[in-house]
């Protein structure tokens, strides 16, 4: 019993795979509602192919938040002055 | 909250600002004025911050809005609506259905990836993309956060992410061939 079978049969009652498709980043980011990542969950817990496509898109989001971040850029005393200099400016009635 | 308390505060997110705004500019001497930009309209408009929300995503979306009116006046950003097609894109399917000539998995393909490749493939994507994959993967900001941010629906941003990183993952598999990872 590795495929849902597209929601037939005796998985009828399973969300079908192009609603996992679209919920996926939802799911991977926990933006899903309590009653929407149960069928989420038990959609790939018994549907082999999505299950795979999930954890493929789990690494790339993970891949991207961890190798994605900015480049490591000095703060430039200049912009402390500036800053300091816009306080100043603003902080005049 | 006095502008002194106010001041402590806002210093500790120089670092992230500066960072965004090198990103959004490009250039260091600009990234350096609309940082000052963003500090000036903040304490310009202390008045308007609420004590006890966030001041992290009040920041932000100065910044970001001052971007936004500062520098993309003259230039067109593609409309979102241009890269419907590319929703269709799975990085997972091209290389799923290679297997056979492949001698990785669909995820074992993504460990080939430098740091520097994804950070030029996040800077290539078209700037509203871009941006929301910057507040949300790179800056944590959550869905609401980055609604509030940037002045627009929750469903809006999760279509945009949506279509980041099919974006990102085709970026990917253009990098992948060029690089001679896949055949
Ligand atoms: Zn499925």
């Amino acid at each position: 019993m590795s495929h849902c079978n597209h929601g037939q049969d005796d998985h009828s009652h399973l969300i079908p795979c192009s609603e996992v498709l679209s919920k996926v980043y939802a799911f991977i980011d926990g933006q899903l509602d309590v009653r929407e990542l149960e069928g989420f969950q038990e959609h790939i817990r018994l549907c082999l192919p999505c299950q795979e496509l999930v954890k493929f898109e789990e690494k790339l989001v993970e891949m991207i938040k961890k190798k994605g971040c900015h480049q490591k850029n000095e703060i430039p005393s200049t912009l402390m002055d500036k800053i300091k200099q816009a306080i100043d400016v603003s902080s005049k009635p | 909250m006095t502008p002194k308390e106010f001041e402590g505060q806002a210093l500790q997110h120089t670092e992230s600002l500066y960072n965004t705004a090198m990103r959004l500019t490009r250039n260091p001497s600009d990234a350096e004025d609309l940082v000052q930009e963003v500090f000036y309209k903040a304490f310009r408009s202390l008045s308007q911050f609420e004590p006890g929300t966030n001041m992290r995503a009040w920041l932000f979306k100065i910044l970001i809005n001052t971007h936004i009116s500062q520098y993309r006046k003259s230039s067109k950003d593609p409309t979102v609506g241009g890269y419907d097609d590319v929703e269709e894109f799975s990085l997972y399917n091209q290389v799923h259905n290679r297997a056979s000539s492949l001698s990785d998995t669909p995820a074992g393909i993504l460990d080939k990836f430098l740091e520097e490749d994804i950070r030029n493939a996040i800077d290539k994507l078209p700037e509203q993309f871009r941006d929301v994959v910057m507040l949300v993967d790179i800056e944590g900001f959550s869905y609401k956060e980055a609604s509030d941010i940037l002045n627009t629906p929750v469903g809006t941003v999760m279509s945009r992410l949506f279509r980041s990183r099919k974006l990102l993952q085709k970026y990917l598999w253009e990098y992948a061939v060029e690089y001679g990872l896949v055949k």
